[in-house]
């Protein structure tokens, strides 16, 4: 059932007021999960990524993105601004009215707040990233979330509680007729809420892990290491909770960028996604200067010309793919509808063995991919936004194989994402 | 499902040359992620250039104005360097020996110069270079002659070659590896002097070839896919065009020629390969891909496409339009981009005017004048075969 949206201002005097307005709500939210209840909605972030002039795109303001997406943004500072939508309350008319508010962090990365429930939310930001070529989620893949658990998360304290979850769906090991196409984007909010129970819907037979440890943190990080080495699923971490620092509380990060307020501060849940979109941004840029086949200019002690840089990404499968599973994947993985998002015409050089020299279909840029039942090694040419590979992990990770190794050139993917424990937290 | 021998792939310029090239990239050190192992990266050389002409001093030049037999502007197919060790290797890579009768001299003398003090000359940070023939290792001991008699050739009339080298590819306990002669361990600071280079799968019809870094419309030597580096290359260029597109203002125009876009997609490479083959890839392009659009979208949607010359006008005027020429574009099923090579007409047409209308006959070009027979390449029309 759609949660009915509160009144939001289309026109507040300044973002203030917002803030105000959605500080009362987490305050209510709160104490309504508090008493086991939901008094209010709980306040919920998107960290959205666009374009950025890097990668030779033209970057747009988000009032310009907005306005072709017929949000009707309007104004209300430099950098912060109100969106409306439709909605269709169960039972009643659909209607437009303010669904949320964006904030424009910089060139590249935006953050839209809203209160809408987490799947009206969801599928609203997912169907402005459809229609538009140049913004795309943030992907918090598992190794990155696994860094902030490691670096992070568990130094917030023995006592405080925390939840970590854990989600694969081996979906291209069914048979052709019956895997999904498109991922059941319902399910994925629930993951730290409600774990499904008592289904009577008939399944396929098929790896699919879902779990969730919640407890204190001293306890968790005791087991968590045997557990991750003795299951791989354990190693496809989808989201985490954040112990707030300073109130009470907590912050809930999903792998696609969402974060949702369980504090109750507004000031406190945006300091946390400011302290994740300089994370990102810098995981990022690391990337994409490091992957990015490149010309460079010689020193001018040398005579001028170019020389090659850059490093191949690689993801290694630490359990080896069958031939069926190789095949289905590669025969849907570049279909239009494919949660992949990949273009590109599979050029078979053995039984489980592809070189596609195709794009990413989503943000339409190019990407040249050797597939194998062991690895993949991405080539992301001088532009390809970084955001592609990490998609690529994170995909992987929840719907081939859960337990992976990553290496941008020669340094393994984890090291990168040590720079997580020395971001500069402030701005 | 192609079938390569790994004995065949050995052979081929463009695996040669990509080969060389994955060997300088940065991976891991060993386990599972590595591609081809980083032997020259692991000791400190990095990709310094690809299909570079080397630029002669002047006195060189000067000097080399009456001389035939040596040619003027060598190209090598990779440079590595070591900047900490001021050091650089000068790669050839060729299918096969040759003897002091072979063309191949000409340019052979032109690079041992290249790699003597007149490197140091042109990159005064890199003092020390040796050239490097990689060839088939049966072809080793074969090729070392050549090379000592040409160097002494040069000595001879006064210019100062580099030290050279000769280094071979073989397959060996399911690997293809490189073999490596004493003075190039020693400079590279490697105890090996036989260096697994790439594993060769055990359900043997894999092939065993890393992703293209380079590539060319030369064709394969597999016989039974011919066309596979024309395909690659289609296939890079129908990706741009599909990236390219997507993100255009529909309602204003946009040209296109093959140069930009081969230059986009071999990262800058295409400059500096043969001038030969640049002018085949550029037919190729126009042939296979431009001109497919521009008949297609003739009888769909004529005043959205133009072609002139080598140069692709796209005018859409709406959405409408770029949607429904995307929607085609994204179906290679519908697109039939053929990878067919250019032929020798075509090409040489390239140098051609176009017609006094200033249009390229659509219908192809079948009534065009019978070219001059085309000047092949001196060493075939491969990168790597330069």
């Amino acid at each position: 059932m759609a949660t009915p949206l509160p009144n939001l201002p289309k026109s507040p005097k300044d973002r203030l007021e917002i803030y105000r307005l959605f500080n009362g709500m987490s305050i209510a939210g709160k104490e309504g999960i508090d008493e086991g209840r939901t008094r209010a909605p709980l306040v919920k972030t998107f960290l959205i990524e666009h374009v950025s002039d890097k990668h030779g795109g033209s970057p747009r303001p988000p009032a310009a993105i907005w306005s072709q997406l017929r949000a009707e943004p309007e104004l209300i500072d430099d950098q912060f601004m109100s969106l409306q939508g439709e909605v269709k309350p169960t039972g009643a008319n659909p209607y437009v009215t303010t669904v949320g508010y964006l904030e424009q962090f910089d060139q590249r990365f935006f953050a839209y707040y809203t209160v809408e429930g987490s799947q009206q939310a969801k599928q609203r930001v997912n169907k402005w990233i459809q229609k538009s070529a140049d913004l795309d989620s943030t992907w918090f893949s598992a190794p990155l979330l696994q860094a902030l658990w490691k670096h992070d998360i568990s130094y917030r304290g023995d006592d405080r509680f925390t939840k970590l979850s854990f989600s694969h769906d081996s979906v291209f090991e069914l048979p052709e007729d019956s895997a999904a196409d498109e991922v059941d984007d319902d399910q994925e909010n629930m993951i730290l809420e409600e774990a499904e129970e008592g289904s009577e819907q008939i399944e396929p037979e098929r790896r699919r892990s879902r779990f969730m440890m919640g407890d204190r943190i001293s306890r968790i990080r005791a087991a968590l290491g045997n557990l991750q080495s003795g299951y791989d699923p354990l190693n496809a971490l989808s989201a985490v909770r954040f112990p707030s620092l300073h109130e009470r509380g907590s912050h809930d990060l999903y792998q696609h960028g969402q974060v949702t307020n369980r504090s109750d501060s507004f000031e406190d849940h945006r300091n946390t996604i400011r302290y994740l979109y300089r994370i990102y941004r810098g995981v990022l840029n690391t990337t994409e200067e490091r992957a990015w086949r490149d010309l460079e200019k010689t020193p001018q002690t040398m005579a001028g010309g170019p020389s090659h840089k850059g490093v191949p990404l690689i993801i290694h499968f630490h359990e080896k793919l069958t031939k069926a599973t190789f095949d289905c994947w590669i025969r849907r993985a570049f279909s239009k509808r494919n949660v992949f998002r990949l273009w590109g015409e599979p050029n078979w050089l053995g039984p489980t063995k592809v070189h596609v020299y195709g794009a990413d279909r989503h943000l339409w840029q190019p990407l040249n991919l050797e597939i194998t039942e062991s690895r993949m090694i991405a080539i992301l040419p001088q532009g390809t936004c970084g955001n592609t590979f990490h998609r690529l992990i994170t995909n992987i990770q929840r719907f081939v194989c859960p337990k992976i190794s990553a290496w941008i050139g020669s340094q393994p993917f984890e090291s990168m994402l040590d720079q997580v424990k020395s971001v500069d937290r402030e701005e | 499902m192609i079938t390569v021998k790994a004995e065949e792939l050995i052979r081929d310029p463009v695996f040669q040359l990509n080969l060389l090239i994955w060997a300088a990239k940065e991976q891991p050190l060993d386990g599972p992620g590595v591609c081809v192992t980083p032997l020259f990266h692991r000791h400190g050389y990095r990709l310094f250039y690809v299909e570079k002409q080397f630029s002669f001093p002047v006195p060189i030049q000067q000097k080399l104005k009456e001389i035939e037999d040596i040619g003027h502007a060598p190209n090598a197919d990779v440079i590595v360097a070591n900047s900490a060790a001021k050091s650089a290797f000068y790669i050839e890579a060729k299918k096969d020996s040759f003897g002091l009768g072979s063309s191949n001299c000409r340019q052979a003398r032109a690079h041992l110069i290249a790699s003597g003090p007149a490197f140091g000359e042109v990159y005064p940070t890199l003092p020390y270079c040796r050239i490097v023939y990689t060839v088939p290792e049966a072809c080793r001991s074969e090729m070392e002659p050549t090379l000592a008699a040409l160097s002494l050739d040069v000595t001879k009339r006064g210019f100062l070659p580099g030290p050279f080298s000769v280094h071979g590819l073989a397959v060996l306990d399911q690997h293809i590896v490189y073999h490596l002669d004493e003075a190039s361990r020693s400079k590279l600071g490697s105890v090996d002097s036989v260096v697994p280079l790439l594993r060769i799968s055990d359900d043997g019809e894999t092939d065993p070839s890393p992703l293209l870094l380079i590539y060319t419309d030369s064709d394969t030597y597999d016989p039974t896919n011919r066309g596979h580096y024309r395909r690659v290359l289609i296939q890079q260029v129908h990706a741009h065009l599909l990236c390219y597109f997507n993100r255009i203002n529909p309602t204003t125009e946009h040209r296109l020629t093959p140069e930009d876009i081969l230059m986009e997609t071999t990262g800058g490479v295409f400059q500096y390969v043969g001038a030969e083959t640049r002018k085949s890839m550029r037919v190729l392009i126009r042939e296979n891909v431009f001109r497919r659009i521009a008949q297609f979208w003739q009888e769909k949607a004529p005043d959205i496409f133009h072609l002139k010359g080598f140069e692709l006008t796209a005018h859409f005027q709406d959405d409408y339009n770029k949607e429904r020429f995307l929607d085609w574009l994204e179906d290679t099923s519908r697109t039939k981009f053929a990878d067919d090579a250019a032929s020798p007409q075509e090409i040489a047409l390239a140098d051609q005017p176009t017609t006094e209308q200033g249009e390229l006959n659509l219908a192809g070009s079948a009534n065009a004048p019978e070219p001059a027979a085309s000047k092949p390449s001196e060493d075939g029309p491969s990168p790597a075969a330069n």
